[in-house]
């Protein structure tokens, strides 16, 4: 059960994590505003940097985090349990972190939990890794912490995704948030936004 | 019921330990359990300390402690206690970690590299005489102290009617 | 209600000043060092530990040092400390029975294997001030056996076992994650373990005095203490990356295993019933106090009438919280001006009312 396959997280963990925390927090305050990460941390394949750091920032003992079959590895389940404690969670239903390639979207987005009238905290993350922000099509984006409207288009989304997302902003005070994980940057759209696709 | 309560340490200790983690497990307590400025001292005498890269700089934070309901029943929280923790990777990538109680950095980054070099068997003989064994006895000897003082408030009974049976 | 009120900055900032002036005292006397309280002032650094909830000797005399020896003050320092890290995980169940025994007694079985050994105590002192001690630090001389103490006294309760006269701990479901009132919200009935970690981290005070309560007959259970230890337990924890578990370092605790008469009940025959107590450090009262509360406390499990405070779950477990106590009473001196501005005006306004009633029966009365 030892790991011993191990790399370093960030290099200064302290500072490097509250640096990413504070980018997650403004992507999430801002819906689809596309964040770039000034933090790297080595990115064991085939995750990638933003997602890294969103695991690195967000993840510790008490969130149990799920990664899509395509994403695992003993390597990646073992250098994320070094640097957060956090455990791997097979069953996604039950984990408050999912991390999937962004065309699982709207599989993945069906059973994620959506938390409870009482406790709707008690919902779920999903990471969707993408390959990169387009600059045409994808949706646009109204709601709290838009002043008109954002429009944003991560590389590989579905339709059926998109759906799953409009979905998603119906439940709200309930839902699923979203980040969009990038090679380089991240964007967020949380259970309060509204959707409304764009012509590619 | 006491059995079904030591399941739990029992499956993890006895998760068959190979001779070599049961001595990393004893060299390990003994670097834990070392007053800070002697085992610093004795890590500064080590002559040709390697070089290494940290995996995880050293950390402070929290362990939560458990007990037993009644010392044997069921676990609860009792309370947290300070830890510090460092892995280190020697050049030939050897892994050294140390996980310590109370706050001292540089404590945690000496045990780290001592675990790691411990594991070297071309510094292992070296770094038992030098480090581990005059930590280990000088331990002993302290508890042993304290020990006898402590035995020596025990109760001597003098019973002037023995028993009913 | 509370509305922000500006100004005040400069006065705040020099009652800072103040503090940190009479903290230091005369200066003409020696500042105290973090190593004197906490080899000196151990008791107190005990108790600041146990209701601080954090195991950390040289924190916890570093805040009874900034507090002034305010204890309460010193347990929220703690307390606010330990929100700033990052919690690695849950060590092992602590093993009491191995404990490197500083002290050890049982007032219910005086022939215990391993005996009676009083250690560091105050109970058979004179209670007289030792005005020698003000003149000068001279200890007298050591007492040292030829011999060590046991090296692993068994639980005295342990040894009735056979007899079934003494009921044993029971194990319990959530054994590897015990609840935790740290990470989740309170949540009333609680299990025993989660009440536990509450009352561990609960008001000496408090738990002496409902303690005590249960003594005069406020939910009467006939206590005897089982077992007092107290000693150094080796912590254990198992990293992940290790796969196997490792000594971390060892804590000085205290316990006390209550027993109690119980006359049985439907499902129970006559034994006697058990209360747990524990503090970090050397905390015998705490550790008593909480084993008394503990057993009081399982009165609905049972069968017993819940006539007492000690026996209301609710009522001990969400007022034993020193901290949040103190948040509460002591909030009382912060601004309330529009509040009581209001308050202030019903009063005048019902007074008038009132007066005005009066004034008219006045004039009846006359006429």
């Amino acid at each position: 059960m030892a790991i011993t396959d191990l790399t370093p997280g960030f290099s200064d963990p302290v500072r490097d994590a509250a640096v990413s925390f504070r980018i997650i927090l403004d992507a999430m305050a801002r819906p689809g505003e596309v964040k770039s990460l000034p933090v790297v941390a080595p990115v064991p394949a085939p995750l990638n940097a933003a997602a890294v750091c969103v695991a690195l920032s967000l993840l510790d003992s008490d969130t149990p985090y799920w990664l899509a079959p395509d994403l695992r590895n003993d390597r990646i389940i073992g250098h994320l349990s070094f640097h957060t404690g956090a455990p791997f969670e097979p069953d996604y239903k039950k984990a408050q972190f999912a991390f999937f390639p962004v065309e699982d979207l709207a599989t993945v987005m069906q059973d994620l939990s959506i938390g409870t009238d009482e406790y709707p905290d008690r919902s779920a993350t999903a990471v969707a890794l993408v390959a990169g922000f387009g600059a045409t099509g994808g949706v646009r984006l109204t709601g709290p912490g838009i002043e008109t409207a954002n429009d944003l288009s991560p590389v590989g989304v579905t339709p059926a995704g998109w759906k799953a997302l409009e979905r998603n902003s119906i439940l709200f005070p309930l839902g699923v948030d979203i980040l969009f994980a990038g090679p380089e940057s991240l964007a967020a759209i949380p259970r309060s936004t509204r959707l409304t696709e764009l012509e590619a | 019921m006491r059995n079904e309560n030591s399941n739990r340490e029992a499956a993890l200790q006895q998760a068959a330990l190979s001779d070599d983690q049961r001595a990393r497990q004893d060299w390990i307590s003994v670097l834990s359990t070392s007053p800070t400025a002697r085992l610093i001292e004795l890590f500064d005498a080590v002559s040709d300390t390697p070089e290494f890269a940290f995996l995880r700089k050293p950390e402070s934070g929290l362990i939560m402690t458990q007990g037993r309901i009644g010392g044997t029943g069921g676990a609860f929280n009792m309370g947290e206690m300070t830890v510090t923790r460092c892995s280190v990777q020697l050049t030939d990538g050897t892994i050294g970690h140390a996980y310590q109680a109370g706050r001292d950095k540089k404590k945690a980054r000496c045990s780290a590299i001592l675990d790691a070099m411990l594991q070297q068997p071309e510094r292992h003989a070296e770094i038992m005489g030098t480090v581990i064994e005059p930590l280990k006895a000088e331990k002993a000897a302290l508890d042993a102290a304290r020990s006898k003082k402590i035995a020596a408030t025990k109760v001597e009974f003098f019973t002037l009617v023995r028993g009913e049976n | 209600m509370y509305v922000a009120v500006k100004g005040g900055e400069r006065a705040i900032d020099n009652a800072h000043r103040l503090l940190a002036e009479d903290r230091r005292g005369d200066p003409s006397v020696p500042d105290i060092s973090v190593a004197q309280i906490r080899e000196q002032m151990k008791l107190a650094v005990g108790r600041v530990m146990t209701e601080g909830s954090v195991y950390d000797p040289d924190l916890a005399a570093l805040a009874l040092k900034q507090a002034r020896g305010d204890m309460i003050e010193a347990i929220f320092l703690v307390r606010a400390y330990r929100t700033t890290l990052a919690r690695f995980g849950n060590s092992l169940p602590v093993k009491t029975g191995a404990m490197k025994i500083d002290r050890r007694i049982s007032a219910a079985f005086k022939d215990v294997p391993g005996g009676q050994i009083l250690g560091p105590t105050f109970d058979y002192t004179h209670r007289l001030i030792d005005f020698k001690l003000a003149a000068d630090g001279e200890l007298p001389e050591e007492a040292i056996s030829s011999e060590e103490a046991a090296p692993h006294a068994l639980h005295v309760l342990d040894l009735l076992a056979g007899e079934g006269l003494v009921e044993m701990p029971e194990a319990s479901i959530n054994d590897e994650a015990p609840g935790d009132i740290t990470r989740t919200p309170v949540e009333y009935p609680m299990d025993r373990q989660t009440r536990l970690q509450s009352l561990a981290r609960g008001d000496e005070g408090f738990l002496l005095a409902l303690g005590y309560s249960t003594q005069r007959g406020y939910a009467k259970n006939h206590p005897f203490a089982g077992e007092i230890r107290v000693g150094r337990v080796a912590v254990e924890f198992q990293p992940e990356e290790l796969g196997f578990p490792i000594q971390i370092g060892e804590m000085e605790m205290t316990e006390c295993n209550m027993i109690n008469q119980f006359k049985g009940s439907k499902t129970a025959p006559p034994q006697f019933t058990r209360g747990y107590g524990v503090a970090l450090g050397h905390g015998e009262r705490k550790a008593m106090a909480m084993a008394l509360v503990d057993r009081s406390l399982r009165a609905g499990e049972l069968g017993e009438e819940r006539t007492a405070p000690a026996q209301d779950e609710e009522f001990v477990l969400s007022h034993c919280d020193n901290v949040q106590a103190t948040g509460f009473v002591e909030h009382l001196k912060l601004p309330h001006y529009v509040d009581f501005q209001s308050e202030l005006n019903l009063v005048r306004k019902m007074r008038k009312q009132v007066d005005g009633c009066m004034t008219s029966a006045a004039k009846e009365a006359a006429e």
